[in-house]
């Protein structure tokens, strides 16, 4: 199986603090993936790292199998879209179009004249006169008209209201699955991301902390609710975090093979719950158990 | 790429324009009032003719001399202006604005895009500071032809005004790479490109050495040079050793001394003036020399831009 992004050891150091460090992932393509984590846990320089726009510090970072250098046909594949939306404040919408189709050889005019139309841009309106909304609108438009087979989005829900954030991803979402792209989100809010995503990436402080298929990660992990036990032990369980009541203690577990305790009520856990759960915990981690984040730099050419 | 980077000039190019369109009509109408006043005066006849002009061209000096420093200070300051003006933005504004992640995450490569936008801003740069310089070479030209200065027009036009907006320009455009701010690109920039341009005239006349003239006691004051239309650079003094004395060591030789005391007193002391000067044929070749300066200095300042913007952070 190829990865659409693949690190090892990467790391981004600015000055004297990092950034990103030890990052091990691999997002298989074809995916949907979020990148979860707190404000500053590294999610846009991981993100800009896999434009090339970065240059890592430490280890290494693939997209399809090639380093992410300054090269054309690298660039091609990635349609990158920044937290800040970036555009030509000074370009009419029709203008900015012609910017993107001049500069992507694979540009496809459909693409960007269908969004156009949904969103209802006016075609000689000046970016600059654009609402925050419109903006973006017109940014995803520009980044899914390039038609890339990765398409990383930093933040991209950040300032639009629900109805248009919703629209978005319904349009981006029947984009994806007509296109077969792979997606990376980030977002800090997870909830804008739950129903969309099938692949999680959790970053704490640098760090990748939870990465993983969502379906296998949410079978991974268990509620379990019994009689009051401190300090909280659940046999070969690890417990990601506990609660207790006078009477009743609550773990959130990673399960290892299946629950016997009979003392245990064993509830299923949502994405929500379990990425909050790791988000208030930052040292547990839990990474893939066939982890192709532990193959060595020199054996990752094996993997394409 | 053609397209992208001239719809990004688009702008600065229209303000360079402007600038030229308020410069030239200034050079063009005072160019034509000299030339008017001076034919009604009869003073170009009377140079061709070759005799003895000196009191029309007095009448026509004392009327235009006013307007020598200020149109020096445009002929300066205009090129300079275009450069910083095309040149600041060129990168500051994308880092400023944040468009460079747009930019260099489209299917061209950084040194592509690079290379297209820097050829598109120096072209337009090229052809304005071409018609400041022919302006420039024009007005200037007007002394020539009344054979009061035969060297401004190639002091202060030819290839000289191109050089140095080329030189504003990948000054400016270096400063916006490492400042990534408009503001502070342009700030640096004008004060880089004055020393810059100060201290390439002065390497300049190094590498043409100024002629010493050795004057003797009692001497005019100025320089016998100077009426030869020759640019005197510098005066100093020397004492019968040949060696060079300071100013306040001259005076002291003849303390209380006035006037033509003064000049009598210097030669009993055996002291002499050497003036260094740049005789009037050399100023063609002066000029080529700053011009060649400025272009190699601007070649290593892009050089500069080029390997601060395809670095990856």
């Amino acid at each position: 199986m190829t990865a659409a992004l693949q690190a090892v050891g990467l790391g981004k150091r600015y000055r004297h603090t990092w950034a990103l460090r030890d990052c091990s992932l691999a997002i298989p393509e074809g995916r949907v993936a979020a990148l979860v984590g707190p404000n500053g846990a590294g999610k846009t320089t991981l993100l800009q790292l896999a434009t090339g726009l970065l240059a890592p510090s430490a280890g290494e970072l693939r997209v399809f199998g090639a380093p992410p250098a300054n090269r054309a046909e690298v660039l091609a594949k990635v349609g990158f879209l920044a937290q800040d939306k970036p555009l030509y404040h000074s370009f009419t919408v029709a203008e900015m179009l012609r910017y993107g189709a001049r500069l992507n050889p694979r540009w496809d005019q459909a693409v960007a004249d269908r969004w156009l139309e949904r969103f209802d841009l006016p075609p000689d309106r000046r970016v600059g006169q654009l609402s925050g909304g419109q903006r973006t609108q017109l940014a995803v438009a520009l980044a899914l008209a390039k038609r890339p087979r990765l398409l990383l989005l930093d933040e991209p829900m950040a300032d639009l209201d629900p109805l248009v954030r919703h629209d978005l991803t319904r349009l981006l979402m029947e984009t994806v699955a007509a296109e077969g792209l792979t997606v990376v989100v980030s977002s800090h809010v997870l909830a804008e991301l739950a129903t969309i995503c099938d692949y999680l990436v959790l970053l704490a402080v640098g760090r990748v902390q939870l990465a993983g298929d969502t379906e296998a990660l949410l079978a991974g992990h268990k509620l379990l609710v019994g009689p009051r036990r401190d300090p909280p032990r659940a046999g070969p369980h690890q417990v990601v975090a506990a609660s207790h009541t006078d009477r009743q203690t609550t773990l959130l577990v990673r399960v290892a093979g299946t629950v016997h305790d009979p003392a245990w009520a064993v509830h299923d856990v949502g994405l929500e719950q379990l990425v909050l759960a790791y988000m208030r915990h930052p040292q547990t981690t839990a990474l893939p158990r066939p982890a192709l984040a532990a193959v060595p730099p020199d054996a990752t050419e094996v993997l394409r | 790429m053609t397209w992208v980077a001239w719809r990004q000039q688009r702008a600065s190019t229209v303000a360079a324009a402007i600038l030229l369109a308020v410069a030239g009509p200034i050079l063009l109408v005072t160019g034509w009032q000299m030339t008017s006043f001076a034919r009604d005066s009869g003073l170009p006849a009377c140079v061709t003719a070759g005799g003895d002009c000196r009191l029309l061209a007095e009448a026509f000096a004392t009327r235009y001399r006013p307007l020598l420093e200020p149109v020096s200070l445009l002929g300066a300051l205009l090129p300079v202006a275009l450069g910083l003006l095309l040149g600041g933005p060129l990168l500051a504004r994308e880092f400023e604005q944040g468009t460079h992640r747009l930019a260099w995450t489209q299917s061209v490569t950084r040194s592509r895009w690079l290379t297209a936008r820097l050829a598109m801003a120096a072209g337009v740069l090229v052809a304005v500071a071409a018609v400041a310089a022919v302006l420039l070479t024009w007005w200037w030209g007007r002394f020539d032809q009344l054979g009061i200065s035969n060297r401004a027009a190639l002091e202060r036009g030819s290839l000289l005004p191109v050089a140095t907006a080329l030189l504003a320009f990948s000054i400016a455009t270096a400063a916006g790479a490492l400042t990534r701010r408009v503001v502070a690109a342009l700030a640096a920039g004008l004060v880089a490109v004055l020393v810059m341009t100060a201290a390439l005239s002065l390497a300049a006349q190094h590498w043409l050495p100024p002629r010493p003239l050795t004057i003797t006691y009692p001497a005019a004051q100025p320089s016998p040079r100077a009426g030869l239309d020759d640019q005197v650079l510098s005066s100093g003094y020397r004492d019968r050793g040949g060696r060079d004395l300071s100013a306040r060591a001259v005076a002291r030789l003849c303390p209380g001394a006035a006037g033509q005391a003064v000049d009598r007193c210097l030669a009993a002391n055996g002291i002499q003036r050497v003036d260094r000067y740049q005789p009037a044929g050399r100023a063609w070749q002066l000029a080529l020399a700053r011009s060649a300066l400025y272009l190699v200095v601007a070649a290593l300042f892009l050089v500069l831009a080029w390997w601060r913007t395809l670095r990856p952070d």
